[in-house]
Formats: C-alpha cells, structure tokens, sequence
C-alpha cells in the first residue's frame, strides 16, 4: 500500500488557490452594522403595564390621588425604561468606535434611579411602609445596574494623549462627517439622479477614508488635511454647482463639475490606498497636486 | 460566563419586582379603603 500525500488543486499550497486572498471589495454598506435592539429593554417597557390599568381603575372609581401617584409611578418606570434603552445604544456606538467620548449623560444610572424611585412609590402604596418601600427601591436600582451595567465613563483609545488631544481628534473626525453630509445635503438640490449618485458614490468613499482615521487615529495630521484640502473642497464645489445649475442649467459648467467629481474620485481612491500603505510622503504629493487642482477649479 | 448568569439573574429579579410592585401597590390603595365613586353607599 502506498500512501497517498494529502492536497489537491484547492488544497493549501495546491495549484488552484490564489497566493493572496483578496478582501472583499468595500462598499458603502462595510461599515454599515445589524444594531441589536435589545430585547431586555424593551421587557422593562412591559412590567409596569398593571400600574397604566390601576391609573385607568382609579380615573373609573374617581379616585384623584390614586390616579396621580399611579400615572406618575408609571411615567417615571417608562421613562427610567427609555432611559436604559438610549443608553444601550449609546454604548453600542461608544464601543463601535475607536476613539469616542463617553456619552455626555449616564444614561442608563438615571434608567436605573428612575425604575427604584418608580419601585419604591409604587411598594410604599402596597403597605404605607417607608421602610419596606426604600428597601425596594434601592433593591431595584442595585438590580438594575447589575442588570445593565454602568454607562461608559471614561474616553477610549488613544492612550498616552491628554484629554484635549482625544477630544481634538474625535472633533476633526466628527467636523469631516459634518462636511460630507453637507455635501450630500447640497447635492440632493441637483434634480440629477446620475450626478447625485456620484456625489452619493464620493460621500460613501470619504466615509471609509474617514474609517480608516478613526480606526488608526495617532496621526490626526491626516484627518485635518484630509478635511481642508479634500472634503472642504468637495463640499464647496458641490455647493456653488447646486447654485449654478439651479438658476442656469449651464452644459459646460455641468460637464467641469463632472471632470473635478471624477479628479475627486481618483483622488480619493489614492487616499484611501495610501493610508492603507502608510505612505505619507505620497500623499503629501497627492494633496498638493489636488491642492493646485483646485485653486485651479476656483474652489 | 458567569457574568452573563448573574446579569440575567439580575434582569429577571428585576421583572419580577417591577411587576409585582406595579401589581400590589394599586391593590393595596385600593384595600387601604381610598375613595371609590362606584362603591359609594
């Protein structure tokens, strides 16, 4: 019996498998994620419901007070129940991201105070015990953070900076974001599907760029070139051609615009790949070529 | 792992003080003789 050496043509090192994977190609949807709504949030929207129809009895029995600490302990439960949802997913965005800022309010600590002070009204009503109400409500409150978890509290990523370095850094990259959705914003006002998808295709391709920032974020010279030269540019261009082409539907002017969408794209492209090579001497050439192109356009 | 456990732990402790405050604390209103337009003599 001879053995036979494993492999075949797709087999590692075989001849029908290609010597480098490609990635797949990015789209306008890669940075797009499925967002779990989360189901336990949305129980807590569900228990306090007997609380609505004791409000509801007590309006039928004429009952003022009852009504008003009943509605009253519901709204606070609902909102304590809000509360939590919006902290979740200022968590989810928070942990997306690899530099963020913890959100500006603990969402989810005020969910957690507003389900125990809801708790502990509506148990005080059980028995008129203070005592047994607050236990419960602090029980409550203790559940639910454990339940929960806290909000984020501190900044991540870039470790080793001072708090004025991260909050630059996620401010540039939130200016750009601003600045692309500018120009999306002036495009819609073109009435010109093609142009309007190309704009759309350019928006999507400075998104990645700007992805690309936020990931590897230590050299936020980038992201405010990035910004001022390219995407300052692109914006005021897209803008004054809104204006142009609305008063005065002027084919020369439309076919130039075309020709620095299609600069832009190239441009672009180029960016993005030499980030990924981490080839800044390029791209310095890069952007001053794009630079002139521009003084050039008269942007 | 056992983080997961305890917080669902913790989340199902919490349904159910929800739920039963928000049920006894009408009832109790309500047996503690609070006024009732329908019961009315």
């Amino acid at each position: 019996v001879t053995a036979k050496r494993f492999g075949g043509t797709f087999s590692p090192g075989g001849q029908g498998r290609p010597a480098v994977v490609k990635p797949p190609p990015r789209t306008k949807w890669s940075r797009m994620q499925i967002r779990p709504r989360s189901l336990r949030a949305t129980g807590l929207f569900l228990f306090p419901t007997p609380l609505l129809f004791g409000a509801l009895g007590a309006i039928w029995r004429g009952d003022a007070p009852g009504f008003v600490w009943m509605a009253a302990t519901y709204a606070a439960l609902i909102l304590g129940a809000g509360l939590t949802r919006v902290g979740i997913a200022a968590q989810a965005e928070y942990e997306a991201r690899a530099v963020a800022k913890p959100p500006a309010f603990p969402r989810k600590l005020f969910g957690a105070a507003l389900t125990g002070l809801g708790v502990g009204v509506a148990s005080f009503f059980a028995a008129f015990d203070p005592v047994r109400a607050l236990i419960f409500g602090a029980a409550a409150a203790v559940l639910h953070v454990v339940a929960f978890g806290p909000d984020p509290m501190r900044a991540k990523g870039l470790n080793g900076l001072d708090q004025d370095a991260i909050d630059e850094a996620i401010t540039r990259v939130e200016t750009a974001r601003a600045v692309v959705a500018d120009m999306t914003r002036a495009a819609a006002a073109f009435g010109d599907r093609t142009l309007e998808e190309r704009v759309a295709a350019l928006a999507a391709s400075a998104e990645q760029t700007l992805a690309m920032i936020e990931r590897d974020p230590r050299d936020l010279r980038r992201a405010r070139r990035f910004r001022a030269v390219y995407l300052v540019g692109a914006r005021d261009a897209t803008v004054r051609f809104a204006q142009a082409w609305t008063h005065a539907r002027d084919p020369d002017a439309r076919a130039e615009y075309e020709a620095l969408l299609t600069d832009l794209e190239t441009h672009f492209a180029a960016h993005r790949d030499t980030l990924a090579l981490d080839d800044r001497t390029a791209l310095d050439v890069e952007i001053e070529v794009l630079r002139d192109r521009l003084r050039l356009e008269g942007v | 792992m056992g983080d997961r456990y305890l917080r669902g732990l913790a989340y199902l402790a919490l349904a159910l003080l929800v739920a039963f405050s928000a049920v006894e604390g009408p009832a109790g209103w309500r047996d503690a003789g609070r006024p009732s337009a329908t019961a009315r003599p």
